[in-house]
């Protein structure tokens, strides 16, 4: 008998020590909370802001898209429509891609910078779950969420259009390229 | 890890040495059925078959102990992942009119419960060991067909605990999870 309330007492100790997962960022009312699946790559779209811009504020931004591989079962399934909470707002998912990168190529359509397509100055950006964006060097680094910020730190030979042509190489060597829209770059 | 191997060889060891007393009696069950994947991380899981293999010491008329190994599989459509779930669990158990033909035996216990998941995009091999430490209840019905011989109908359910880094981005930095597995198997016991 007393082993069985032993027993008893320290089930109901260990159920009693649960944490329940939390949203990436807390919600307040009527604000969506946000929630994290894993997802690999499927494809990638390369986005520019505006069609005419000074080198100096241009970037591309490389959006990604995928199949879910890691699924937070928890908020994907919650129903305002059954709750009695009138700022109850559906969970917004965040996709974080697993993808290792192994090499980033990106060039132009015409010779960018000292007659050469191959554009090398460049920067990467990356967004965590705040959406905040952090430069890092993107050898064995996760994709990460979605999008990407690619930033050019050296301006033209001249001013004119270009297309860019960005081409993502991840660990297990499936390659991934997208182009972007006509962007009229200005020197100054 | 080694530790609790090392105190499951010695568990072993035990049951096989009380096995040898005079009254106790040993029996080996092999019952096969379905899972069920109805909750939480593992809820969008569909299951598949379960095979249990079990070894059981009755220390006295109506208890004994029991030693069991599950296997089973499950598989999401909408993360294409498989996995595949073993549960080694000991489970003292209370066994009612064991005079009769049809008996009720209720156990309880715990043990260590390992997954093996597998993504199954070929473009990216992803694949994870995850840990933990279940409550495990077991109730199952025994149809004795002679002395040494009986069908038995299992009942199987383990709330499990479990330990796994590579999912800290879902669960926002906390370092487990749980999940719960049910199965219902149909089979044999040979009591030697």
């Amino acid at each position: 008998m007393k082993k069985a309330l032993v027993f008893i007492a320290l089930s109901i100790i260990f159920v009693s020590c649960i944490k329940y997962p939390e949203p990436d960022i807390p919600a307040g009312y009527g604000i969506p909370p946000t929630y994290t699946n894993y997802c690999i790559l499927e494809e990638i779209f390369g986005k520019v802001k505006e069609d005419t811009m000074i080198y100096k504020t241009y970037y591309v931004e490389v959006y990604f898209s995928g199949n879910i591989v890691k699924e937070n079962t928890l908020y994907s399934t919650v129903d305002c429509s059954k709750d009695p909470n009138p700022y109850c707002a559906l969970p917004y998912e965040q996709k974080y891609f697993l993808n290792k990168i192994k090499n980033i190529e990106i060039s132009a359509n015409k010779p960018y910078r000292n007659q050469t397509q191959e554009i090398a100055d460049i920067k990467y950006f990356f967004r965590n779950k705040a959406s905040i964006y952090d430069e890092k060097a993107y050898f064995e680094e996760e994709l990460g969420y979605s999008p990407m910020h690619i930033v050019f730190t050296e301006p033209p030979d001249s001013s004119q259009n270009f297309i860019f042509k960005i081409k993502i190489t991840d660990d297990n060597n499936n390659i991934f390229t997208c182009l972007t829209d006509s962007v009229y770059i200005e020197k100054k | 890890m080694k530790k609790v191997l090392i105190i499951l060889a010695f568990l072993l060891m035990n049951i096989v040495a009380f096995s040898q007393t005079a009254n106790s009696k040993l029996s080996l069950e092999l019952s096969v059925g379905k899972l069920f994947s109805p909750y939480r991380f593992y809820k969008n899981h569909t299951g598949y078959e379960n095979i249990n293999l079990g070894l059981a010491i009755d220390m006295t008329d109506k208890m004994g102990i029991s030693v069991s190994q599950s296997y089973s599989r499950a598989y999401s459509q909408i993360s294409n992942n498989r996995i595949l779930v073993m549960l080694t669990s000991i489970n003292p158990y209370i066994t009612f009119f064991p005079e009769n033909k049809i008996n009720l035996r209720i156990s309880a216990g715990t043990g260590l419960l390992y997954f093996y998941t597998k993504s199954l995009y070929e473009s990216c091999p992803l694949s994870d060991h995850v840990f933990g430490i279940p409550i495990h209840g077991n109730i199952a019905v025994f149809y004795n067909i002679n002395d040494n011989v009986a069908i038995n109908l299992n009942f199987d359910s383990h709330y499990s605990f479990l330990f796994n880094k590579t999912y800290k981005l879902i669960i926002n930095d906390k370092y487990y999870f749980k999940t719960c597995f049910n199965s219902v198997n149909l089979g044999l016991r040979y009591r030697f």
